[in-house]
């Protein structure tokens, strides 16, 4: 039963819920003169909309007054990261642009001939990147897998369906004779240093190595991390040993952090390197939610490791687990 | 010409130094939009990362038609509420943002003391982004509606809908608090 007050309202043709509805748009005058006016009528005699208006103000105004004391600081350090970051990428994008007119107009004044000549470098260097530089022995490496994760953090997903095929672990050269058991890491054989110097190509000799002793597992997960903050410099020194296929590597990599930065962390991933033969080499799998996403592989000068070829982790929205590949064992 | 449209201008051209001062211009208002939103530091960093990027990337197509905290606004929540939705929202801290962090960092305590500042707010994030993003645009940033319609690229009359379902959910939130509206506005005004 409708008090006075509420049968008053109702006699101006429209009723609460009308005016419930229409409250917020009525209160910032934004409602037709007609519909304002019939509803500025039906609260003066409508206790209960007067108070719901007034309710409605007040919790404006509070939103409002706890706003106005929220005052979030980016630390200078973060201010500075950011924009550090900011411009390597606005300036790596202004050098492909000019970079790309350069060819543009060399192509309108040279014809299809120089865009031939241009395709086939781009295609060589792009071979020659792809092409394993290291001489290897055509082995097959052991089904056995060394276990060295570092900091997985991942959780326990269902996987996807899997249609796309993707390219398998490469090749690293273990001894035939070697038989190498799954076992602790730390009890493999450590190889003596190499001293001969005749073995080790020309410009690998004066490489110094940014994280001097660590395993591959580690400085897989420097890489990553260095790629997801887009660290170009760093990239440049972990990757040293790279020589010619440096560059495009790195451009890979970079590829890698724009899709995925922010959204993966280099603890997200686990890192298993194969067993190191008789020549000093191994490779370290990223395996991302227990699939295979990509590799680094790693000669060992000395005491230290160096990265000489690498695979980034496969470029799919992001790894959204769309692959079929071995599991981890 | 205002001194932001000037350096917008600049920037259209491709003047690097322009880029910089817009960018120690907007960043305040970035940065507190963007934590609004996320309610993580390392999410809001990330995402002013982002916004400068795409400002660089689209600078040339802001045509001057809406103003440009409006398109600039509009980077910002699209950006946002794409790192919502994808839900890859940090689940933990990595150790390096951490690291970056002044010794004594205590994430508890600091949690702790936002949420009893903020608690009206508190409620507002508990809401779903359709009702969400309209009472933050409108109260937090005092976007004109109208703006904020453009913001969403909804109807104007939408955002008053929606801005009044959220006026009642947030009423059946205050009262399952278990204060009543005057209590909590004696809260807040302390």
């Amino acid at each position: 039963m409708m008090n006075r007050s509420e049968q008053n309202a109702s006699n101006h043709n429209i009723k609460c819920e009308q005016v419930d509805d229409q409250l917020l748009a009525y209160a910032k005058g934004a409602l037709p003169s007609t519909e304002q006016r019939a509803i500025a009528n039906h609260i003066a005699n409508c206790d209960r909309c007067a108070l719901a208006l007034h309710e409605l103000r007040s919790l404006e105004s509070d939103l409002k007054l706890e706003a106005s004391r929220y005052h979030p600081q980016l630390s200078p350090e973060a201010s500075q990261r950011i924009q550090q970051q900011v411009y390597r990428r606005m300036r790596l994008s202004m050098v492909w642009q000019r970079l790309f007119q350069t060819v543009r107009a060399g192509a309108a004044v040279a014809g299809a001939g120089v865009m031939l000549i241009i395709a086939v470098f781009v295609g060589y260097q792009w071979l020659q990147f792809m092409a394993n530089p290291v001489d290897e022995n055509a082995i097959v490496a052991g089904s056995s897998v060394v276990e060295t994760e570092i900091e997985t953090g991942t959780e326990t997903e269902t996987e996807t369906a899997v249609s796309i095929p993707t390219p398998v672990p490469t090749d690293v050269p273990v001894a035939q004779t070697q038989e190498v058991e799954t076992q602790d890491f730390a009890s493999l054989p450590i190889l003596p240093p190499t001293n001969n110097i005749s073995n080790i190509p020309i410009y690998w000799q004066d490489l110094e190595s940014i994280t001097p002793g660590d395993m591959p597992p580690a400085i897989a997960r420097e890489v990553l991390d260095a790629a997801l903050d887009d660290d170009a410099s760093r990239l440049n020194k972990l990757l040293a040993a790279m020589s010619t296929h440096r560059e495009p590597s790195i451009r890979l990599w970079q590829l890698f952090t724009r899709r995925c930065q922010g959204t993966v962390e280099a603890f997200d991933f686990s890192y298993r390197q194969l067993p190191t033969g008789d020549f000093p080499l191994t490779a370290v799998h990223l395996y991302y939610q227990g699939n295979y996403t990509g590799e680094i592989k790693f000669r060992r000068i000395g005491d230290d490791w160096f990265a000489v070829f690498s695979h980034p982790p496969l470029i799919n929205e992001c790894l959204q687990a769309q692959f079929v590949l071995p599991r981890e064992q | 010409m205002s001194q932001l449209d000037n350096l917008v201008q600049r920037c259209q051209l491709g003047e690097l130094a322009a880029f910089s001062e817009l960018f120690h211009h907007v960043e305040a208002r970035v940065y507190r939009l963007a934590m609004t939103i996320l309610q993580n530091e390392q999410d809001a960093e990330d995402a002013v990362q982002d916004v400068y990027l795409r400002i660089f990337e689209r600078i040339k197509s802001y045509s001057g038609e809406a103003a440009f905290m409006t398109w600039l606004t509009t980077i910002v929540v699209n950006i946002c509420r794409d790192k919502l939705r994808r839900h890859k929202v940090r689940r933990a801290l990595s150790l390096d943002w951490l690291r970056n962090r002044a010794s004594g960092y205590d994430l508890v305590e600091d949690v702790a003391q936002r949420q009893q500042q903020r608690q009206l707010w508190t409620l507002v994030n508990q809401l779903d982004e359709k009702h969400r993003f309209p009472v933050i645009l409108h109260y937090h940033e005092r976007i004109p509606c109208d703006e904020v319609a453009t913001i969403l690229k909804i109807r104007t009359s939408t955002v008053y809908s929606r801005l009044n379902t959220a006026r009642h959910r947030l009423r059946v939130m205050l009262r399952d608090q278990g204060g009543n509206e005057k209590m909590t506005r004696e809260l807040i005004r302390s």
